[in-house]
């Protein structure tokens, strides 16, 4: 049995494939459009998830939606006839895009993809819950979900027993902690729904000194409820997010030109102060009802993993599973999983315990493409891979690392991933300068291996497969790795074992040899403002028009230096 | 090759401009009756629609209305 699970129209498409309940391919739009953050129809996605699988449109069984759209629409409605005459703009810029495409699902799965059969559509939190229950390791959990805004549902707690799943309570639009994050994000001059971890991230070089003002924006019960005081926003009507209020409150929006200072570092630090509060009450309150140890957190808030980080210490929560894509982009996987195991009532569920659904690319493939574009490189056996990547990486080297399938979600973890010396201190700056071009307050992350992960960080789990829990780096390590410990003196780690992805494992091992310090920063394979790398071709263009100085790609290795006629430079091409 | 692209996006602008024009110029009526007297007369009657007013509770969670249903419920868009 096939079913297919989409997602698209507001932010990330993707589309996943469940063969007999266990998921063969997943990947997201924008990987394959180079458009970050891809919001179309995700025609790209669904053609490689059938071609991964070998079948046509017509072997699928059932094809779920991630949202009722109806639902969605009702609520667009009420914002506009609530702030009507106000809210013209907005109904004109959203108006159109409903009438051709949202509301129109079952004709566009026909006239994009040529799918007739059952379109299944699950409601968006149901969606993101199941997301991370079905899929994680627990016959039974205590289930949080936490975004901007679905349907109508902002934020969701309940419970997942078996192969049921139940959302007892909900907080519903216009209050949303995912959208107060997201207007502090575009009060500090960055982009929403793009840039709220990057807020995160500064968060740690302010002090929560607008804490108390933004108390009077937000009214936070004991039981983490919440009501936001609609007067200090814009986005139930406009196309902004702040409302005057909020600019006379806090101070004039950032603009392009001016640097980050304090008083935005100190207002990320408030925001983040006022999510973790959130979270821990709802959490606490969900315990308390539940008494199950085991969390399941889904949603684009679910990605913040400095709150993720802190679970264990501020509630009574011990196992807690968190979808790699806990954002929109996730909830493919959510809609396909719920279709097979709660309305198919199929008991076996899929434990997604590796991020690896995208596509790969043969040596034959790669070779051919370098072949065919006359690009110098060398092959290495199998055993030199990791010993030769190691070495150059001891040597200061900047390594792009393309191998096997690409990840399903926002993180690279190690098969389209950036890799450098986590020991040396200019590699944040040696980093920044060759390729990334961010901004100076972001930290880069570690990669560990499992076995080790204990002896280098203060953390309460065996391991942490996906990047989405921050842990304090032990004290007396900081100064060793210092490009990857943030000012606090945490670091978003990632743990890796043999069985998940043994090349990445031995290449990190081996650095270990050489170094003493078995971990590296691994960072993106993306030029800034594109997506992740998806093909060959993504990953060579990336390397020449940025400053990595090698590309291992598959058992090929090439050196920027030999192939400069294929030089550019992305960052006259960069977007935010 | 430059003068077909130059073409296209020009064509890409114009008709950009076109769509945008119809649609706000069919969107006014829309809005401004169909919206406009919805929201008038449900003001008079004081029906909101969303729920923008400061309150005190002791909780403002809400009980999900959404159950486990049978598979036709999952068919419909609503």
């Amino acid at each position: 049995m096939y079913i297919l699970g989409v997602s698209c129209f507001y932010h990330d498409s993707s589309a996943v494939l469940l063969k007999d309940g266990k998921i063969i391919a997943g990947a997201e739009e924008e990987r394959f459009t180079r458009k970050k953050h891809d919001a179309g129809f995700p025609i790209n996605a669904i053609k490689y998830c059938l071609k991964e699988a070998g079948i046509t449109v017509k072997e699928l069984d059932y094809v779920g939606f991630y949202e009722k759209p109806f639902l969605k629409f009702e609520r667009l409605l009420s914002q506009h006839l609530e702030m009507f005459p106000f809210s013209y703009w907005s109904f004109y810029k959203s108006i159109p895009s409903w009438i051709n495409e949202k509301l129109r699902i079952p004709h566009l799965m026909k006239k994009k993809l040529g799918y007739k059969g059952d379109i299944l559509f699950i409601p968006h939190h149901l969606a993101h819950a199941a997301s991370s229950y079905l899929v994680s390791n627990f016959n039974e959990a205590t289930i949080m979900t936490i975004d901007g805004v679905g349907e109508w549902a902002t934020t969701t707690y309940g419970y997942g027993k078996g192969n049921e799943i139940k959302l007892e309570k909900e907080i519903i639009f216009p209050d949303s902690v995912g959208l107060l994050y997201s207007t502090v994000t575009a009060w500090i001059g960055m982009s929403v729904n793009n840039s709220e971890y990057k807020v995160m991230g500064l968060a740690p070089y302010g002090k929560p000194t607008y804490y108390d003002k933004l108390k009077k924006v937000i009214d936070i019960k004991e039981d983490g409820s919440y009501k936001m005081d609609m007067s200090y926003f814009d986005y139930h009507y406009k196309l902004k997010m702040p409302s005057k209020k909020f600019i006379e409150e806090f101070g004039s929006i950032r603009t392009q030109k001016e640097e980050v200072n304090q008083k935005h570092k100190d207002m990320a630090a408030s925001v983040q102060k006022i999510t973790e509060e959130i979270y821990f009450k709802i959490l606490n309150n969900a315990y308390k009802k539940y008494k199950c140890k085991n969390l399941c957190v889904a949603g684009g808030v679910g990605l913040n993993s400095v709150a993720n980080g802190k679970i264990t210490k501020n509630t009574p929560f011990k196992n807690i599973y968190i979808q790699p894509a806990s954002s929109d982009s996730g909830t493919s996987i959510g809609v396909a999983c719920y279709i097979y195991n709660v309305i198919l009532g199929n008991k076996e569920r899929f434990y997604m315990d590796n991020a690896y659904l995208g596509p790969s690319y043969s040596y034959e493939e790669i070779k051919k493409f370098l072949d065919d574009n006359e690009i110098k490189y060398k092959i290495l056996k199998e055993e030199e891979i990791a010993k030769k990547t190691a070495k150059l990486i001891r040597d200061e080297n900047v390594i792009g690392w393309f191998q096997g399938r690409m990840e399903w979600g926002p993180r690279a973890l190690g098969n389209r991933s950036i890799l450098s010396d986590a020991t040396n201190p200019k590699m944040k700056d040696i980093l920044n300068l060759k390729v990334k071009h961010r901004e100076n307050f972001r930290p880069f992350a570690p990669v560990i291996s499992k076995e080790d992960v204990h002896e280098w960080f203060d953390i309460d789990q065996d391991e942490e497969l996906f990047m989405l829990f921050v842990y304090p780096v032990k004290k007396d390590k900081r100064k060793i790795i210092p490009s990857v410990t943030h000012v606090d003196g945490s670091g978003r780690l990632q743990t890796i074992s043999k069985e998940q992805n043994e090349r990445y494992y031995r290449l990190i091992k081996e650095f270990g040899k050489l170094s003493g310090i078995p971990i590296l920063i691994n960072t993106s394979f993306n030029i800034r403002g594109e997506p992740i790398v998806c093909t060959p071709y993504d990953a060579y263009k990336c390397m020449m028009g940025t400053g990595i100085d090698y590309l291992v790609m598959g058992n090929c290795i090439i050196k920027r230096e030999d192939n400069l006629q294929d030089a550019w430079d992305s960052e006259k091409y960069a977007k935010d | 090759m430059r003068i077909l692209k130059a073409l296209k996006k020009l064509h890409k602008v114009v008709t950009g401009t076109i769509i945008n024009i119809v649609n706000f110029i069919l969107l006014l009526p829309v809005y401004f009756i169909g919206v406009g007297i919805t929201s008038i007369i449900a003001k008079l009657f004081k029906k909101g629609f969303l729920n923008l007013k400061k309150e005190n509770k002791k909780s403002y969670w809400t009980n999900n209305e959404v159950k486990k249903g049978e598979i036709e419920d999952y068919y419909r868009q609503f």
